[in-house]
């Protein structure tokens, strides 16, 4: 009895015992909820906001682009893609299975396999002969030295074992080598643009090919096919090197963005609104879907027709003759609304985006720069007259003009005849130096300085500000010897783009004002309907970046001497624009160049580069053109003439009759003129 | 002792039901915000009503049926249990009755009836069982326990519980073999077996335990190379994904989302339910429950537990029959296993297992089985007799 009594009264203490072992346990359960939602909360909330992923969302389409006239001129087409999500959970076996069943639905380019590719599935694929690549010793002396004995297999294979993969394999590792390309539990594009019956094929076996989706895709389409995508961009996944700005922007892994000029530039603007669907299909037919809709489209300030005039011309003018160049046949030429700062249009035969980034000697077109800095810095007037003869310089070969009949000459003769030595003179004389003198370096230096100053005042040397992720600021050839300065006031030395020698024009034409050149006027709210615009969300202005330091007086005087190269009894470009139907200021630039030929790769020291500036008309300004035709050969060396001139006159031409035509052609649509409107407007306001 | 006239106090334990009434509303209303977050469209919150309501009207017949016929026919309920086992096990994985869900073959699909989990139903048969030989195996050595007898009673324990949990560890249900293992634990700690015995039966394991976890995070190789390498790859890959879910990504997906979820909810709870929870109505109703209304939701509903399983010990307590005090002991031992377990994995500190919460999670089997073991308790409270000298 005492006994059972005993191990009875145990019993009380033992279910407490029992009960704090429970005790302990639930206050360890509060302690980490409390740890996890008290202390570590804000961490998991922020996680929650970035993290989660409870929707499929489907993508938007990007805006599309018009051109100044309302004309489509970038859209999207709906085009299916198949993507591959990869898992770290997926074994290298699965993901080969998956791609040998894929490349049988799918006819994909095997034109992008590298070598890399084919050395890494074929590792993969053939194991035993991986492992007989090396031997034991090798293997052992790999480890010991930190070597990945994988990389060592690489190096073994040989193109002979390579060959093995041939025929339908090459496609398996075409489809391979993409699936593993992506991020994991991402989808990766596998193929773009589907055709129907292989979307059909893989849609109704989608069951089995875990990780493989097909996704609804906007691919770009150019309406005017050929014209200006250069200068669009293009569009393409995300840089990797760019990742995490993305992201942080809320996209997605997978998402496309625009990857080069417009389509960049203006990201944010294009970037559609996703649509959402919940996740799983049990909710997809509660309609727990929105609807994502277009990005903003953007009104560019080109006006499509007058493009593809411009593209026309240049390729009529240098298309074809390679013989008239050193190297291969080039042209750019840029059209732009002085006022505004408005592109136009904008060509470049070999690479329309040549215009922003690269860079020549622009030659006599650099004149009136050098003759308004000379008029403001006091050291030429309108009555200073000098004698057009050689410089000899110490260590220089002589200076002289192209034409030898010039004789002496103001400002205005300075450009009409296209003067070298007033431009020298202007120069040595901001270096104080006289003929026959010594070079003070000092002097020199500031000389340069001077010079430059102006030039940058007019984009010439200097980025001019155009809406594109990166532009070329032109080269510049530092501290030359003084002969160079000499050169650099007629335009033989620093390098410019067609663009900064376009504002540089566009400013002369507006009175000292240099506006920043843009591609885009507007951006609009989408439309569904395509054809009509939607409404305007942002009106890109006009942005004055600098006005000239220069007096107006003098500015007048230069745009004077314009007038006079194109009508002035000895104008170097009177044969070109003396018979047009309106008024141009114009000037034209031969640089002597000497490049090297790419195909025999000798120094060509005949070469020149051709170049245009102009406005038109005269008084009131609408377009402003630079051509450069660069690196050809003149006609007593066996090339031709006036080329840049030449363009210049027909895409003004084209910009008149165009303008001309334009009202009766669109005078039902409403949208043009509420543009002409909208742009009346602006013009009051300035 | 034999001699005075037992009388019976027949009181309903209306503390409790109340205390069960609320883990039914609490029940119902989050498992409708479960469903609000779009991963089903079942209506589980009237079924799980209806649950409720079935399960309260088998606790009420159960209260009424004195717990000590149990004494007598333990060995028919253990032999009827363990056949549901032997069946699942010879039957399954069988597509019409038996399926395979989630790995493993653990529930009978009966027309009309549903799905029945045997296990459920056998880890009450089993409290009953072991309660029964401890109460048979104290009275017999009322006088002279030793600790050879204390071994018989460890021996004797044993011995139903071994073919369950290897019936179990085929299907494999490894949680309710770690449940068994509890429930052992805590009726071995109440039967009197010496103190010695039973601080080497839990130390060893808990030392075995903290070795583990040292060796996980300090010389994983070790592990690698012995233990991993006997277990399932699936088994590994929870482990992996219970201490390190942030880094095994795939493995510790679920319990990476319950944390986030949970941890959003912070003090007062979020509104933000855009985070995919996943057998949210199940398993991970705790994360429902936290992140909508963080931490306070959560310590309420821990707290609410701990009312419960105080009220079962205080019904121990009152009890003068040592089997129903036995009872109670297991009980406890069962339910605070399952809260801890099913808490800790929502909360990261233990491995995700199939473990529902009981009474909260939805589950028609566990609501009814857990109810029926409760009617139990209320019906040792129920019929408990006061002796007049004692």
């Amino acid at each position: 009895m005492a006994s059972r009594k005993n191990r009875k009264s145990h019993l009380p203490k033992r279910l407490n015992v029992l009960f704090f072992a429970v005790f302990i346990l639930f206050s360890a359960l509060i302690l980490r909820l409390g740890f996890i939602q008290i202390v570590q909360g804000d961490t998991y909330e922020r996680d929650l906001e970035e993290a989660s992923e409870p929707v499929t969302r489907i993508d938007a389409p990007r805006g599309v682009m018009y051109d100044r006239n309302g004309e489509i001129a970038v859209d999207n087409q709906l085009i299916l893609s198949l993507t591959y999500t990869n898992s770290s959970s997926v074994s290298d076996e699965e993901r080969l299975d998956i791609a040998e069943k894929l490349s049988g639905y799918l006819e994909m380019d095997t034109e992008g396999i590298t070598d890399r590719d084919l050395k890494d599935y074929w590792l993969l694929t053939r194991e035993e002969e991986a492992e007989s690549l090396l031997s034991e010793e090798e293997m052992a002396s790999a480890s010991e030295d930190g070597v990945d004995p994988y990389d060592l297999q690489l190096e073994k294979i040989t193109d002979e074992q390579l060959s093995d993969i041939q025929g339908t394999e090459l496609e398996v590792v075409a489809v391979w080598r993409e699936m593993i390309s992506g991020y994991n539990d991402s989808p990766q594009r596998v193929k773009e643009n589907l055709t129907r019956e292989e979307a059909h094929e893989i849609s109704v076996r989608l069951e089995e090919l875990p990780g493989v989706d097909l996704l609804r895709d906007s691919n770009r389409q150019y309406v005017f096919d050929e014209s200006f995508p250069g200068f669009f961009g293009s569009v393409g996944s995300i840089p990797r090197e760019t990742i995490d700005e993305y992201l942080a922007l809320g996209y997605d892994r997978s998402d496309l963005v625009g990857t080069s000029f417009l389509e960049e530039e203006y990201e944010s603007a294009l970037r559609g609104v996703k649509g959402e669907l919940l996740d799983s299909e049990e909710a997809a037919g509660n309609g727990a879907e929105t609807t994502g809709s277009r990005g903003n489209d953007l009104v560019l300030s080109v006006d499509m027709a007058l493009q593809q005039d411009l593209e026309t011309i240049v390729d009529e003018q240098v298309g074809g003759q390679s013989g008239n160049f050193v190297n291969d046949e080039d042209a750019y030429a840029v059209m732009i609304e002085p006022s505004t700062g408005e592109i136009l249009a904008a060509s470049g035969y070999q690479n329309q985006v040549g215009t922003v980034s690269s860079s020549f000697e622009m030659g006599s077109t650099v004149k009136m720069a050098t003759v308004m800095a000379g008029l403001q810095e006091g050291v030429v007037t309108a009555d200073t007259y000098i004698n057009d003869t050689p410089i000899s310089l110490p260590g220089s070969s002589d200076i002289s003009s192209a034409s030898d009949t010039i004789g002496s000459v103001n400002y205005l003769g300075a450009l009409e005849k296209s003067s070298n030595i007033y431009m020298s003179e202007i120069a040595m004389r901001l270096a104080d130096y006289e003929r026959g003198g010594t070079f003070n370096s000092d002097k020199v230096q500031e000389a340069y300085d001077t010079m430059r100053y102006y030039y940058n005042q007019f984009g010439l040397g200097t980025e001019t500000g155009i809406d594109l992720p990166s532009e070329s600021a032109g080269i510049s050839g530092g501290y030359g010897n003084p002969g160079n300065l000499l050169y650099l006031s007629f335009g033989q030395f620093d390098t410019y783009t067609p663009m900064q020698l376009a504002q540089y024009v566009a400013t002369i034409a507006n009175d000292g004002y240099r506006i920043e050149p843009h591609f885009v006027k507007e951006v609009r709210q989408s439309n569904p309907d395509k054809s009509n615009m939607g409404s305007i969300s942002q009106q890109i202005q006009p942005s004055i970046m600098n006005k000239l330091s220069v007096d107006d007086e003098y500015i007048d005087m230069a745009q004077e001497g314009m007038l006079e190269v194109v009508e002035g009894s000895s104008g170097t470009a009177r044969s070109y624009f003396g018979d047009a139907p309106y008024e141009v200021a114009g000037k034209t630039g031969t640089a002597q160049v000497t490049v090297r030929s790419e195909g025999s790769g000798e120094l060509v020291n005949n070469a020149v580069n051709q170049a245009f500036v102009g406005y038109a008309p005269y008084d009131n300004p609408e377009v402003a053109i630079a051509v450069i035709v660069p690196y050809t050969y003149l006609e007593e060396n066996g090339g031709r003439n006036g080329v840049a001139n030449t363009i210049a006159r027909q895409a003004m031409d084209a910009y008149f009759e165009l303008k001309e035509e334009r009202p009766e052609v669109d005078a039902e649509n409403e949208e043009v003129i509420e543009q002409q409107e909208e742009e009346t407007g602006e013009e009051t306001e300035e | 002792m034999n001699g005075n006239y037992p009388s019976t106090e027949k009181q309903y334990d209306i503390n409790m039901f109340f205390v069960l009434f609320l883990f039914a509303v609490i029940s119902c209303f989050y498992i409708y915000f479960a469903q609000q977050m779009g991963q089903y469209d079942t209506n589980f919150y009237i079924r799980q009503g209806i649950f409720f309501v079935l399960a309260f009207a088998v606790a009420f017949v159960t209260v009424h049926f004195d717990y000590e016929y149990y004494l007598n026919m333990h060995w028919v309920l253990y032999g009827f249990g363990l056949f549901l086992l032997l069946a699942l096990d010879i039957i399954g994985p069988n597509e019409m009755i038996a399926p395979l869900t989630n790995g493993a073959v653990s529930w009978f699909t009966l027309p009309i009836i549903g799905s029945v989990q045997p296990s459920e139903l056998m880890r009450i048969i089993l409290i009953i069982t072991l309660s029964a030989i401890i109460y048979r195996h104290n009275q017999r050595y009322k006088e002279n326990a030793t600790l050879k007898t204390d071994f018989q009673l460890l021996g004797k324990m044993a011995l139903p519980i071994l073919p369950v949990v290897l019936l179990l560890a085929r299907q494999p249900d490894m949680g309710s073999v770690m449940l068994i293992g509890a429930v052992f634990v805590a009726l071995m700690v109440v039967s009197g077996i010496s103190y010695k015995i039973v601080s080497v039966l839990i130390g060893v394991p808990l030392l075995a335990f903290a070795v583990f976890i040292f060796l996980f995070f300090q010389i994983p190789a070790v592990l690698d190379a012995t233990i991993f390498a006997l277990m399932d790859q699936y088994q590994v890959n929870r482990i992996n994904g219970w201490l390190n879910p942030f880094e095994y990504a795939d493995e510790g997906f679920q319990t990476v989302r319950a944390l986030t979820a949970i941890g959003a909810g912070q003090l007062l709870g979020t509104t933000d339910d855009s985070i995919y929870i996943p057998e949210a109505h199940t398993d991970f109703i705790f994360a429902v429950i936290s992140s909508m209304h963080g931490f306070l939701g959560g310590a309420m509903v821990i707290t609410l537990y701990f009312v419960l399983l105080y009220q079962i010990l205080m019904i121990a307590f009152r009890s003068n029959h040592a089997f129903g005090k036995y009872l109670c002991a297991g009980f406890i031992g069962m339910l605070a296993f399952q809260i801890f377990q099913n808490i800790g994995m929502s909360l990261g500190l233990l491995p995700v297992t199939g473990f529902t919460l009981p009474l909260l999670s939805y589950g028609g089997t566990s609501v009814i089985a857990t109810m029926f073991a409760l009617g139990m308790i209320m019906s040792i409270r129920y019929h408990s007799k006061s002796y007049m000298f004692d």
